[in-house]
């Protein structure tokens, strides 16, 4: 990533410097929640299908666990590919987990939605009225 | 065919998670740029999809199985 600011992050959250590279680091992170996803699918799958017993329920999850596994590689192989994974260059991993990190935590310390959100007051009646039922 | 309840328990929960993931899928989607993570994003939308329907289909059988029974 390079920028000539020292710290594009650190700036307000209009700054266009923000946007750089936005669409590969989008990607990145939704590829990354794919492969945990995907991982966790496949773990989900051999759980359950050594809880079952009727032979339908296991042909079942079978199906789905092989699946599951091949969604994984395809998604793993893909980020490999892309650079967005290391799994054989710690450092390198490292360094990258360090980065998004950082960026996290830059974005979790932006103020997102600085004008106030409530919509009370624009409709004709109260959404929320109680309807004398008892309380939830 | 029957069907043990903790099976069915666990069929019940796969079928929750899978539901969420689906439309974690199919709206993280439209933020992707990448043709080739999108492909396989779309890909995953239809096979969990079909799963979905696989697995709703063992538990409206467990359904009338505790009904007849």
């Amino acid at each position: 990533m390079e920028s000539n600011q020292a710290d594009p992050i650190r700036m307000d959250a209009l700054d266009p410097a923000n946007s750089l590279n936005m669409p590969e680091m989008t990607d990145m992170t939704l590829a990354t929640d794919f492969l945990v996803r995907a991982k966790e699918g496949v773990r989900n799958a051999a759980v359950a299908l050594t809880e079952a017993v009727s032979p339908e329920a296991r042909t079942l999850l079978k199906y789905q666990l092989k699946q599951g596994i091949q969604l994984h590689r395809e998604i793993a192989e893909l980020m490999v590919r892309k650079n967005w994974f290391h799994p054989y260059e710690l450092e390198e991993q490292f360094k990258l987990d360090g980065l998004s990190a950082v960026n996290t935590v830059e974005i979790a310390k932006q103020k997102l939605f600085p004008d106030p959100a409530n919509r009370k007051g624009m409709f004709d009646r109260t959404p929320d009225e109680p309807k004398g039922g008892p309380p939830a | 065919m029957s069907y043990a309840l903790h099976e069915i328990l666990e069929v019940h929960e796969l079928a929750a998670i899978k539901a969420a993931t689906l439309t974690k899928s199919k709206t993280m989607q439209l933020l992707v740029s990448d043709p080739a993570l999108k492909r396989i994003m779309q890909q995953d939308v239809l096979a969990s999809t079909r799963h979905l329907q696989e697995f709703e289909k063992l538990l409206s059988e467990a359904a009338r199985q505790e009904v007849t029974s």
